[in-house]
């Protein structure tokens, strides 16, 4: 059977696959699955002009055989039967090549965990065409260009299945029967775990032609018409003028307004750093003392680590977010009021009472930050001197113990005196930390959606712009 | 006619020769499964290279081993290490390599059996070495040791050498303490191999340089460690006299075996803490089951590993283990699924000595710790049962299993941190400075008293045969 008008696979067809690839296994045990399909959409544009349109489509099967404890494994993007035929026979004649590690040790049968249901799929992402991608594109470039400006985007509609089946296994609870003379033990049926998601990013960079002033905006996520790429375009037009000419002041502690944007990027570097392990192995910064009586360093769970106002969680079936989920994941608090609530473990721990307690979630380029309600022109007003800043790039972590990091502004910075805008100033390095950040905040705003650095997964953020005190810039910069 | 033959056996033909579409396939190639040494191009490289394919080669070996003859042979190199080593390093030779690439060197020559070019490069190394700088001599005499030491074979005659040449340096802290320790290594591999000459003066050695270490010396932390291994040489030395004692009764034998101890560590009599001769404390534990491997018709169903909340306690067995006037040996494990190839040595040697000595009693000890491999965290009841699967079920070790619930609590929320309590036969078993260890067998005589508490496997194989033996004959 072959994929001709669907752009994906659907899950009858995975269920297809899956029995012809484990109907050609010999020799026994399980066959494992993994059965990738996508269609990527892209668009790219450049001193406004489209310089690339792409429709993509690929399918990715991964086959792993086991036999007598050998594992050996291939990867195919043919859907017929020949091929999936080879694709097994490749993967037995590692299993053969390979001297195996016989499973000696008692082996209970795995638990069947929880798949959450989030809502990652939009008709709107999946029904983008390129047509219509291209007739945005000339919208979004063409006001730019009656401004005299340059401007560069890329924007991208995808859809994507996942399924991981395992194939072959011997039941457990089935009696064994008789086939001719051999008894063998009845398969269980194959258990799908299938997933669709769709991925949709816009964003756009506004340069002016000699260099001297940048913009930029940009969204993604998984519903294409939850992003609006006029009001983008209109937006990195206008952060472009704004930041024309810029002048260089002397780098130190700024108080700053930082965008969603520019929150997001820094935060991102916190939410990596939620590990239990390092915690409990005394590792900074979620470690406190070695506890002599108990025999173990005790953490930060409970403590207060950030500003009271500060709650970022994440729930993998949160509509709003929209993320790719795996078994088990569940909702998660990582800080409730500033609290410490829960550190992430990348392996079931072997000291908490459920199993679900040991895999929170683990995609951490999403998660939901709590905010207020000061709007950004409201924090710039009550700043007597001060930044704003619209992102961050080029970030680097300098001190795993204390999540120091370094980087770069990017495409907008304007210094703030006694509540207004008055200059465009010339991009600064800073070194600063999350940690410090959350815990000087004077103001925080709503939270929006923002855009999301993950690559090839659906990953987005709701993140608030915030005002904090004593921001630390290190030196200026040229680039633009 | 003759034309529709013709054409008939054409086709036949053609079926009969066809190949399968799927066989004919030549997308997918055959992966390369030759070692192309010429990718590696230093010494280090070469030995994890070796080391990688002596790892990949001993594990299955291992396993066969465990499954089908229950026991382990190990010393020598497996023939494709072998083979990439000699392969590998015969691009240098000990006169020409650069002495920067002394120590991957000198090792990968020991794995490829080049021992007349490992000498060559100890001499050039060695000749580069000022006669007054003590502690670089110090240094490299001590890498040769133990890389001789270490090595798979390992050579104890060269590495007895150099420890000689070692001790010539002045003594400093450091040095007696490095000599300690790979004294102690030379008299363990002596002694495991059967070399009984090299493992007496060894032991010898260190009983004499324990002779030499200050009051000072032996306040410092690392001598808590260090007083072990003189215990070990005075065990050894007075080993038969231990036996002969064995053979009178126990309490000569425990006095012997506790002044050993006493003269290692200056505890005072009164102070000691040391298993030999003390009193086994009868096990006691919620869970028990019986083996049909050991042939134990005597105790007790096993528990309904459900997830039921209830936790039912099965019936101890009557009278309690170890059981008095029978000979005892103890197993406390936890953890196996862990340590897995150091634990089957445990389960191979067991069964032979189950073989031997069908009458000597054997019991599991452990305890629930709150969860089992991927499971999701299973009450005791159910770990217990789970435990069961694993020890008697699967590998048929041929022992009593005694499983206690261990009592814990949590750190408050949200840490929720397991903390658990002492275990009553752990806290029993464990004497000052002689603590339970998992994977430690304790041997108990008739009338109770703890013969022996040590690592239990093969290379302690031979010692616990001896000792059963006399228990048995007496």
């Amino acid at each position: 059977m072959t994929v001709v008008d669907e752009r994906i696979l659907t899950r009858a067809e995975c269920m297809d696959i899956t029995t012809r690839t484990a109907g050609f296994a010999r020799d026994g045990g399980p066959t494992d699955l993994v059965i990738n399909s996508s269609w990527n959409g892209e668009l790219r544009w450049a001193r406004n002009r489209v310089s690339l349109t792409s429709d993509r489509r690929n399918i990715q099967i991964w086959i792993r055989r086991t036999i007598d404890g050998s594992t050996g494994q291939s990867w195919t993007n043919q859907i017929d039967s020949t091929s999936l035929e080879s694709a097994v026979r490749a993967a037995e004649r590692m299993c053969r090549i390979k001297p195996g590690v016989k499973v000696v040790d008692f082996q209970p049968p795995s638990p069947t965990l929880p798949l959450p249901k989030p809502t990652i799929w939009s008709d709107a992402t999946y029904n983008a065409t390129t047509q219509m991608r291209g007739d945005l594109a000339r919208v979004l470039s063409e006001e730019t260009e009656a401004r005299g400006m340059l401007s560069a985007g890329f924007m991208k509609m995808a859809g994507t299945t996942s399924c991981s089946v395992q194939a072959g296994v011997e039941s457990a609870t089935a009696s064994t029967e008789r086939a001719g003379t051999k008894e063998v033990r009845p398969v269980d049926p194959p258990v799908l775990l299938y997933q669709t998601h769709t991925m949709a990013e816009c964003s756009m960079t506004v340069r002016h032609p000699n260099g001297v002033g940048s913009g930029w905006a940009g969204r993604s996520g998984y519903d294409w018409a939850a992003i609006d790429g006029a009001a983008l375009a209109s937006l990195a037009l206008q952060k472009c003028i704004d930041s024309l000419n810029p002048v260089a002041i002397e780098p130190g502690r700024y108080t700053v307004v930082l965008e969603p944007q520019a929150v997001y990027d820094l935060v991102l570097f916190l939410i990596r750093a939620l590990f239990r392990l390092p915690a409990e192995a005394g590792n900074p910064p979620f470690a406190l003392e070695y506890d002599q009586a108990l025999k173990l360093f005790r953490t930060k769970l409970g403590l207060k680590v950030a500003d009271e106002r500060v709650t970022i969680s994440h729930d993998p079936e949160d509509p709003l977010l929209g993320i790719q989920t795996r078994p088990a994941q569940m909702p998660v608090t990582w800080i409730e009021h500033g609290i410490l609530k829960t550190l992430a473990n990348d392996r079931p721990s072997h000291a908490l009472p459920k199993l679900n307690d040991n895999l929170p979630s683990l995609w951490r380029n999403s998660f939901r930050m709590s905010g207020g309600s000061t709007s950004v022109p409201d924090m710039i007003s009550s700043t007597t001197r001060g930044l704003l800043v619209t992102r961050l790039s080029n970030i680097t972590l300098l001190d795993s113990g204390s999540i120091l990091c370094t980087g770069l502004t990017r495409d907008g910075l304007w210094l703030i005196e006694k509540g207004k805008i008055t200059k465009a100033v010339k991009n600064m390095r800073f070194t600063e930390s999350p940690l410090f950040v959350l815990n000087n905040l004077q103001d925080l705003g709503m939270p929006v959606p923002v855009f999301s650095t993950a690559r090839d997964e659906p990953a987005s953020a709701l993140v608030p712009p915030i005002k904090a005190n004593d921001f630390s810039f290190t030196s200026m910069i040229d680039a633009v | 006619m003759r034309m529709w033959i013709t054409g008939l056996a054409a086709v036949l033909m053609a079926v009969a020769v066809r190949p399968t579409l799927a066989d004919a396939q030549t997308r997918l190639t055959w992966p390369p499964n030759t070692f192309d040494i010429a990718q590696y191009l230093t010494a280090e490289e070469c030995l994890a290279a070796t080391l990688r394919i002596r790892d990949s080669v001993d594990i299955p070996h291992s396993l066969e081993q465990y499954l089908s003859r229950l026991t382990f042979d190990q010393v020598v190199l497996a023939p494709p290490a072998l083979d990439a080593a000699r392969k590998c390093s015969a691009r240098w030779t000990g006169e020409a390599v650069d002495l920067e690439e002394f120590g991957p060197t000198l090792t990968l020559f020991l794995y490829a059996q080049r021992d007349h070019d490992a000498e060559v490069l100890i001499r050039r190394r060695l000749a580069t070495l000022s006669p007054n700088d003590d502690s670089t001599r110090a240094g490299v005499f001590d890498s040769i040791a133990s890389t001789y030491l270490t090595v798979t074979p390992f050579r104890l005659g060269p590495a007895e050498q150099a420890l000689d040449s070692f001790a010539r340096i002045p003594r400093t802290t450091a040095r007696v303490f490095l000599q300690f320790e790979r004294l102690g290594l030379l008299l363990y591999l002596a002694d495991v191999t059967g070399d009984t000459a090299r493992a007496r003066r060894a032991a010898e050695r260190i009983s004499g340089l324990a002779s030499t270490v200050t009051e000072i010396e032996k306040g410092h932390p690392l001598w808590q460690y260090l007083r072990v291994v003189v215990y070990r040489a005075y065990d050894y030395l007075t080993w038969f006299d231990q036996l002969d004692s064995l053979r009178v009764n126990n309490a000569r034998y425990a006095a012997l075996v506790r002044a050993n101890w006493m003269k290692a560590s200056d505890e005072r009599r009164d102070l000691v803490q040391f298993p030999v001769g003390e009193q086994a404390k009868p096990i006691e534990s919620e869970f028990w089951f019986s083996s049909r491997a050991a042939g134990d018709s005597s105790v007790v169903r096993s528990v309904n590993g459900g997830t039921n909340a209830a936790i039912e306690k099965s019936r101890a067995p009557n009278p309690p283990r170890p059981t008095a006037g029978r000979i005892s040996l103890m197993f406390f494990l936890t953890n196996c699924h862990q340590l897995g190839l150091r634990c089957w040595d445990l389960y191979a040697t067991g069964k032979r000595i189950h073989q031997d000595f069908p009458d000597v009693e054997l019991t599991i000890v452990t305890q629930t710790t709150g969860y089992f491999l991927d499971q999701e965290p299973p009450p005791p009841a159910a770990e217990a049962e789970l435990l069961r699967q694993w020890w008697l079920d699967f590998h048929e070790v041929p022992a009593m299993l005694a499983v206690t619930q261990t009592q814990f609590w949590r750190l408050p929320e949200p840490d929720r941190r397991r903390i658990d309590e002492p275990v009553t036969n752990i806290t029993q078993y464990s004497f000052g400075s002689w603590p339970v260890q998992s994977l430690n067998a304790y041997l108990v005589d008739r009338d109770g008293t703890i013969i022996h508490a040590g690592p239990f496997g093969r290379e302690t194989e031979r010692r616990f045969r001896q000792l059963l033996t006399i228990l048995k004959n007496r």
